[in-house]
């Protein structure tokens, strides 16, 4: 996925829905064009070719077929913006068919419509943030709920940055230590024993297990819900997920791996998102030889419902009052909603309470299946989570990479192994929590050892 | 601009100095400018040039008034250990050199500590000798007190380190030279640089001296050392020198910056020197060198030079006081020195201010040499006045009578800042022109030599017509060392650390010749007994590494239960007396190999992605400006620096991971375009 960085882009900055105000964000090279094309007076405050500062004015908006708009225009001419390029942010009324008429008239102007995440890539790519922040940044356009948008919001505040730093410090320091009694033998340096060394390291490791601990508990709950269709062959699991699916057919794709693919889409219903999965049938008839495609499509669907947060039981209608005590079975394992399938071929029988009835055809049943499933996905995110998915992902590898070059340090620090080997380990340790904080040592560790010791003769 | 042909240098300083010498090769002579009567087609340009080429005499011809003009392949200016080793290694690949000094007598000359080695520096140090150079030797020769460093730590900590005689050094390292073959030695101060071509791409040609002379040549190696605009400080006196007693020019710095390179300032300083009668022993701490003494060269196979003792005493608070007391008169706190020295090698009144919970700090007395009483006073670095060095010394226990010889000083002087150079130490703004030493900033006579060697090669490999020889950062300190200089440029003094290379456990001392001599020997730099001493030593460590893993202790290989931390060398030979029938030298290479083994597999994976970095190439002279979406602080420090390839270009300080994504982008765009 490679964006050109010559396009100007355009996006509705503000939250979707009603607000009073909207905002809507463009940059690029034409950013100035495209304001030019819809600012009908005043025009930019000239000179704003060499203004290097942003330009904040009060304009009134042309609009085709509009009654003129007012408008607070924020005009970055130049490289001083978000995304290092000329870029513009228009505030006006939250109207969205208002704010979507105003991208429209962007686009006529020579602007295209911004993919997501591209603001941020641009501005990651200008140097304007850094990978932790663009993470966040990025978690905060993702963000499934409200509490995910939360966490993205801490992080950007450098809440995951800060104790990673300290961490890095720590060790840095206790580096700069032994890296002096190797470069500076012949010095007269305060004495690291290796009493003091090993109580330092395992500070470390013990920082590093909490700060992993932590991290692991975000990551699991900033996963993607995952809702499962299961049920017997031919019993409509795919007519359901494409009605479920139905206003996202674009995301549904095939997932190769077998020759009996399962089928994914990612579904928000109203703000709360999933990803919806459509597994092979399980045919469990008895005595029926099964092939070997087919065992292994099986395996898989076995293995998706295994991973599953929400089974969609189907069934075909009248079936349900079976498969229904089962899904009212309390305990752990994914929640189950048993969907009664194909309502418009048979005649309404006693339906169980449980049981949702719907026909993909007709869309009966297929509203109240998403408000079940919303509330079904909600519970399963629950969980305290201020750490944006990507970035978790990150620090998870690195504090991994981390504690094992720590464990080996201490390792070798117990077993008398040399200076210079313990050192290698730190190095390892401080590289995998430099690629979080995106920062290099080797300055760090002389300034360190300059600070610390008197060197020299 | 100009009417006539002028005069160059210091006799004519009303030359307009914003004219670039480029104008004009015959910049500064009145000979006019015509191809030259003699050229030298009859000597081929190839590295196979005979080893045994006479020895070149040159013929002085009188062009009208204009005095005299000489011609060689290539001129070292300046004799000191870069400027030595540079005009070594040219001679040993066959281009006729000549090394042009101020005076004879202080060729090879320690201004300085009066020793050779230390950590990293040691490595380097056999590094050279790897590659064939003479520091090794001349230390190996003249040494009176050797000492390995770091024998606590692991191998790739040792560090050879001595005391060298100061007079015996610089006349071995004079023997050296007047004994290398194709290499002239000449007493002239260089005043001028000549160069030619468009004055976009001008070209190094020769050199000016004074006295209305000419040396021409198809490139210039510059190892001036601290003579560009030195200037001496003791106390409130200061005195235009480029080292105690020594004169200084500012017609090289004029001419550097005549051309448009940019020149700084760097400070350093040197301790007293005392009378050694004057020192009571009896108040100071022995230290002996090692016996026997281990030699730095691959060469070498024992020392026999008598050692002498080194002594060690500390600073005292008296002496602390006195400092305090003084320091309203140290040129380091009036503002009288504003240029940065190097923080690993404070004077001694830096120290005071900056440690001063600490209440002594180490004073090392090492002798100057076998025949003279004069001792060093390492640690005691000052610029203070004289009455004040007095008391400092007089405050010392053991010096209670000692009587000072030199005083110390500070020295300030010009030097080239490194970006402005390839990573084959040729100036990017002279073709042909290359400078090695504390010229290019650093400091320290091993990393001085380091460079002298490669500059001197990569001159030679140039003329030639051959690739010239770029170190990695994996194959030696001094791939480091260059690589830092010319990427990520010097702040102070640029001295070698072993915690500057991130490959430390694979540069190891023991290991310099089977890192470097290969391709020393495949450029000419190194004979073929030197690499056939090599070849033996290689096929006993497979040997012994090959025993190892066949003998078997308690069903594990010995090579196993030697990589254990606890095991020592020692042990395996207990267990396999058959091992102590090898040399020393590939014994400890063995072993440290297989210590290492399992850390240095590891690295690989990182040296494997700087490798395939290194082989995305950036086109030279690439025009940064044109990549729009670069971060113009990108930009301005890839342009300064100009890297090879983007490995170089990932080192380089402020170059984020996205400033390379975005020139990936840009230049594979180029390419499909």
């Amino acid at each position: 996925m490679v964006y050109s960085l010559d396009d100007t882009i355009a996006a509705i900055a503000s939250a979707r829905g009603g607000a009073a105000r909207g905002i809507v964000r463009i940059s690029g090279p034409a950013a100035a064009e495209c304001l030019a094309a819809i600012v009908r007076r005043p025009s930019i405050p000239a000179p704003w070719r060499e203004t290097p500062q942003a330009i904040v004015f009060q304009a009134e908006l042309e609009l085709a077929g509009l009654a003129p708009l007012p408008a607070d225009v924020i005009f970055w001419p130049n490289q001083r913006s978000y995304t290092g390029q000329p870029a513009a942010e228009i505030h006006t009324l939250g109207s969205p068919p208002l704010l979507q008429h105003l991208l429209e008239a962007l686009c006529a102007a020579g602007a295209r419509l911004a993919e997501r995440g591209e603001f941020t890539l641009r501005a990651f790519l200008s140097g304007r943030i850094d990978l932790t922040e663009a993470e966040a940044v990025l978690g905060a356009i993702e963000a499934a709920d409200d509490r995910q948008l939360d966490a993205a919001l801490v992080q950007l505040a450098g809440g995951i940055a800060e104790p990673l730093r300290r961490l890095r410090q720590s060790i840095l320091g206790l580096l700069a230590h032994l890296e002096a009694g190797l470069d500076f033998p012949d010095e007269d340096l305060p004495f690291l024993n290796r009493a003091d060394l090993r109580q330092q390291l395992q500070a470390a490791v013990a920082e590093v297990k909490r700060l992993a601990e932590r991290m692991a508990k975000r990551l699991e709950s900033s996963q993607t819900v995952r809702v499962v269709l299961t049920g017997r062959p031919n019993v409509g699991k795919s007519s359901l997920f494409n009605a479920l699916a139905r206003d996202v057919q674009a995301l549904v794709s095939n997932v190769p791996g077998t020759t009996r693919d399962y089928l994914v889409a990612d579904l928000d219903f109203d703000g709360v998102r999933c990803r919806l999965i459509d597994t092979a049938g399980i045919d469990e008839r008895a005595g029926r030889p099964a092939d070997d495609v087919e065992r292994a499509a099986r395996e898989l669907a076995e293995c998706q419902s295994g991973a599953a947060d929400v089974l969609l039981v189907c069934v075909e209608r009248g079936a349900a009052r079976a498969a229904a005590r089962s899904a009212d079975h309390p305990g752990a394992g994914p929640c189950r909603i048993v969907v009664e399938t194909k309502a418009d071929l048979r005649p309404p029988q006693s339906a169980s309470p449980a049981a949702v009835v719907t026909s993909a055809r007709t869309g009966a049943g297929i509203a109240e299946l998403e408000s079940r499933v919303r509330e079904a996905v909600l519970a399963a995110s629950s969980g305290e989570g201020d750490v944006v998915a990507g970035t978790a992902v990150r620090c998870r590898a690195a504090l991994q990479a981390a504690s094992a070059a720590l464990h080996a340090a201490l390792r070798l620090a117990v077993a008398g192994g040399g200076d210079e080997l313990i050192a290698a380990e730190m190095r390892v340790a401080l590289g995998a929590l430099g690629r979080v904080v995106g920062a290099v040592y080797t300055d760090d560790l002389l300034d360190q050892i300059f600070s610390r010791f008197c060197i020299g003769k | 601009m100009r009417s006539g042909p002028t005069r160059s240098g210091l006799a004519q300083p009303q030359r307009d100095q914003n004219t670039p010498l480029a104008n004009s090769g015959r910049l500064g002579t009145n000979r006019p400018a015509k191809p030259r009567q003699t050229p030298r087609a009859s000597i081929p340009r190839t590295h196979l040039w005979p080893r045994t080429f006479p020895v070149f005499r040159p013929n002085p011809k009188m062009e009208g008034m204009a005095g005299v003009s000489y011609e060689y392949d290539l001129i070292v200016v300046g004799g000191g250990h870069a400027g030595c080793e540079a005009a070594l290694a040219a001679a040993r690949l066959g281009a006729r050199t000549i090394l042009l000094t101020d005076n004879l007598d202080t060729i090879g000359q320690m201004s300085c500590n009066p020793a050779i080695g230390g950590v990293a520096k040691g490595q380097i140090v056999r590094e050279i000798d790897a590659l064939g150079g003479g520091m090794g030797t001349a230390i190996d020769r003249t040494g009176i007190h050797f000492r390995m460093l770091n024998r606590s730590k692991g191998p790739a900590m040792h560090s050879p380190r001595a005391q060298a005689d100061r007079r015996a050094y610089q006349q071995e390292v004079r023997r050296l030279l007047e004994g290398q073959e194709a290499l002239s030695l000449r007493q002239e101060t260089v005043v001028d640089l000549v160069v030619e071509g468009p004055e976009n791409k001008p070209r190094a040609v020769g050199v000016k001296v004074r006295g209305d002379a000419e040396y021409r040549a198809d490139a210039v190696v510059l190892s001036t050392g601290t003579f560009m605009r030195g200037r001496l400080h003791y106390g409130e006196q200061t005195i235009p020198g480029g080292r105690a007693a020594e004169g200084t020019t500012a017609a090289v710095s004029l001419a550097l910056e005549r051309l448009g390179f940019k020149l700084a300032r760097f400070k350093t300083g040197t301790p007293p020197r005392i009378h050694g009668r004057t020192i009571d022993y009896a108040r100071a701490e022995i230290q002996s060198g090692d016996d026997p003494p281990e030699p730095f060269s691959f060469l070498t196979g024992r020392i026999e030079t008598e050692q002498v003792p080194c002594w060690v005493v500390y600073t005292t608070p008296e002496l602390h006081q006195v400092i305090r007391e003084n320091l309203h008169r140290a040129p380091m706190y009036t503002g009288q020195i504003r240029s940065e020295g190097p923080r690993y090698c404070p004077s001694v009144e830096t120290k005071i201010v900056r440690f001063a919970n600490k209440d002594r700090h180490q004073l090392f007395l090492e002798p100057e040499g076998r025949n003279t009483a004069e001792v060093y006073v390492n640690g005691l670095a000052t610029s203070l006045p004289r009455d004040v060095q007095d008391a400092i010394i007089r405050a010392v226990p053991a010096l209670r009578n000692a009587e000072i010889l030199r005083y110390g000083y500070a020295i300030e002087y010009d030097y080239l800042p490194p970006e402005q150079l390839k990573p084959t130490l040729e100036t990017k703004r002279v073709d042909r022109l290359f400078t090695a030493g504390q010229v290019n900033g650093t400091t320290g006579y091993e990393e001085a030599a380091g460079q002298g060697l490669l500059a001197g090669a990569n001159a030679a490999l140039t003329l030639a017509g051959r690739e010239p020889v770029v170190l990695s950062r994996d194959s030696s300190y001094l791939g480091v060392m260059i690589d830092d200089l010319v990427t990520r440029g010097v702040v102070e003094p640029y001295r070698m650390f072993t915690s500057r290379a991130e490959h430390r456990l694979r540069l190891r001392h023991d290991n310099a010749d089977r890192r470097l001599t290969p391709l020393g020997h495949r450029l000419g730099l190194v004979d073929d007994a030197r690499r056939q001493l090599l070849d033996r030593k290689t096929a006993q460590i497979e040997q012994i590494i090959g025993l190892l893993e066949t003998t078997h202790l308690n069903g594990q290989p010995l090579v196993k239960i030697l990589r254990r931390p606890e095991t020592t060398w020692q042990d395996v030979v207990d267990r396999l007396p058959e091992l102590a029938r090898f040399p020393r030298q590939a014994a400890r290479q063995a072993a440290s190999d297989i210590k290492y083994a399992g850390y240095i597999a590891r690295e690989e994976a990182e040296v494997q992605r700087q490798a395939r970095l290194a082989s995305r190439r950036i086109p030279e002279g690439f025009d940064y400006a044109g990549v729009s979406h670069l971060r113009i602080e990108a930009r301005e420090r890839l342009a300064r620096v100009q890297p090879l390839d983007f490995a170089q270009a990932s080192r380089i300080s402020g170059i984020t991971p996205a400033d390379l994504a975005v020139l990936m982008v840009h230049l594979d765009d180029r390419g499909r375009a």
